[in-house]
């Protein structure tokens, strides 16, 4: 009984004479009365609840890498622009909070901001979307959304969703697409006892870079794309396909390189190139052993290196304990054909190369239904050949020497909550 | 000497009986006869607001309650951790709300009663008059 409910109690209790003088009524009336008083008073604070709600994530996390020799410029080499050999509390630290508001039956809000500890905990809104069921199956939503590109893009920084420390680097980390503007169209059906989700989607984003001379922003428009996750018992795939259209201005390099504005138009410049953005992946999880894998693919027509990435994992529970192990590789391929484009075009596909792969050992530790601790080492090889001299997502060669003799390893502590 | 043995059988019967499969209900005026485990997991993993055309409302036992374990356990297969992953790429990614809690088993009964359109479970030693048994988990 609600402290309401009892505060209604006496209230009934002194009405009943009144209530009896009118209406002789008898003890079954009375307890109806109540009941339904209470029903009354619990379906209004249901609603309430039903209209708003409130859920959040939250990731504390440590990582640094173990090769000390040093950049060209005297500066520490750095993993993906950021992880230094120095413990940083700040590059996987974050939390989001999300508001979803019931509009109707059909109609809801939903916003999510995200503050990153490598964006000083700036907040961003990631989402932010009106959505519509036009049909028990199918819903239409319009505003900002997390790009649906990859299997798990759109939840990747809720650490508490998956059993790495952070998502395969090779395949999530080569691409930095983040958020679009715009509206998507979800169907939900089944085929016999597989059940589907058709996603299509259409908008724009802007994609800052920072693999050139200067900052540089790609403008990605009319982009479009489908995405299919199927699943069938303890079996999920996942499909997808992207298509837009970037330019890339690149005039803006001419002082920062010290090369003529001519040298740096089209077709260095990108107008309007046709993109692609493609995954395919594979999940199985029987509630003891995981197993996962994707492919990634971006292709940019122009100089621009068409670069693949992708991952095998396999992981078991034991109770709270998951240990698990990743195979990751990344590669390029075009960096040669640039060369038909100019010399400045082929030095900027070559900036843009990337290869590499990477073994991940990992336990995930369940604390309790909701956090979980993560530890994770992964070691790094395989990042030139005789066409592609890099240091895989590391500070590339040109900037730093060749780092491969260093056995490169990422080591990654964290701790994830979901509420 | 009769008691201690008395008290020991029950001791020993005790996580038998806590383990006993629940029942998945209606209200006795629902237009729902029956339901597979299939369509029961389906149901509570996509919170579905329709099963076999008519229009249903899925209720759950609170979080962290022994029921729901138990619950989902048989339904799904899934454990209390990985639901919660679940729900979280759901919620996060704005494919989906998890199904509305009820308070306790009685606000459950309660409520299932009430409402034609409602789905819950109870385990078999809540069950009551005015409520029908759509499947038995094991």
């Amino acid at each position: 009984m609600t402290t309401t409910t009892r505060m209604l109690v006496p209230a009934v209790l002194l009405l009943a004479p009144v209530v009896q003088a009118q209406s002789p009524a008898s003890l079954e009336d009375m307890e109806r009365r109540l009941e339904q008083l209470e029903m009354q008073q619990y379906e209004k604070q249901n609603n309430w609840s039903d209209r708003l709600s409130l859920n959040g994530f939250m990731t504390y996390g440590v990582t640094r890498h173990d090769v000390h020799v040093r950049a060209n410029n005297g500066e520490p080499i750095d993993y993906i622009d950021r992880t230094t050999d120095e413990i940083s509390h700040r590059e996987l630290s974050r939390a989001g909070i999300q508001f979803n508001a019931t509009i109707s039956d059909e109609t809801s809000a939903t916003v999510q901001v995200l503050a990153r500890g490598r964006d000083d905990y700036d907040a961003q809104v990631q989402w932010a979307y009106l959505s519509h069921d036009l049909s028990p199956s199918v819903t239409v939503r319009a505003g900002r959304m997390v790009l649906p590109f990859f299997m798990h893009t759109q939840y990747n920084n809720v650490g508490y969703t998956y059993h790495w420390a952070t998502l395969p680097g090779e395949a999530y980390d080569v691409v930095p697409f983040d958020t679009m503007e715009g509206v998507d169209l979800s169907w939900n059906l089944n085929t016999g006892p597989v059940s589907h989700r058709l996603n299509v989607y259409g908008g724009a984003t802007d994609v800052p870079s920072f693999s050139l001379p200067a900052p540089v922003v790609y403008e990605v428009s009319e982009l479009t794309g489908i995405n299919l996750t199927s699943q069938w018992r303890d079996w999920t795939s996942w499909l997808s396909y992207s298509h837009a259209e970037v330019t890339l201005d690149l005039t803006d390099l001419a002082g920062p390189t010290g090369l003529p504005v001519a040298a740096l138009e089209a077709p260095v410049s990108l107008d309007e190139a046709q993109t692609y953005i493609s995954s395919v992946g594979l999940q199985y999880d029987n509630g003891a052993m995981v197993l996962m894998a994707e492919r990634t693919q971006l292709g940019i027509e122009g100089w621009f290196p068409t670069k693949w990435g992708g991952y095998v994992s396999a992981g078991y529970r034991f109770g709270p304990w998951m240990p698990h192990v990743t195979w990751g590789a990344a590669n390029a391929h075009g960096v040669s054909e640039a060369q038909s484009e100019g010399p400045v075009a082929a030095n900027f596909s070559a900036a843009n190369q990337v290869r590499s792969k990477s073994w991940t050992l990992g336990l995930r530790y369940e604390l309790e239904v909701g956090v979980a601790v993560k530890l994770e080492a992964q070691r790094f090889y395989d990042m030139s050949n005789d066409k592609i001299m890099t240091n895989g997502l590391f500070t590339p060669q040109g900037s730093a020497p060749s780092i491969e003799e260093e056995e490169p390893t990422v080591f990654r502590l964290t701790v994830d909550a979901a509420f | 000497m009769l008691k201690k043995v008395c008290a020991v059988f029950l001791v020993l019967c005790c996580p038998a009986l806590s383990s006993a499969g629940m029942l998945v209900i209606v209200a006795e005026s629902s237009p729902l006869a029956q339901m597979d485990r299939h369509e029961v997991r389906q149901l509570y993993m996509d919170n579905a607001s329709r099963f076999g055309g008519y229009t249903v409302t899925v209720l759950d036992m609170p979080e962290g309650s022994q029921q729901r374990e138990r619950f989902y356990e048989g339904a799904t297969g899934k454990s209390a951790s990985q639901l919660k992953s679940y729900w979280a790429r759901m919620i996060f990614t704005g494919q989906g709300m998890p199904p509305r809690q009820v308070k306790n088993a009685r606000d459950m009964v309660q409520q299932v009663k009430q409402n034609p359109d409602a789905v819950g479970y109870v385990q078999e030693s809540d069950l009551q008059e005015g409520l029908r048994v759509l499947l038995r988990l094991p």
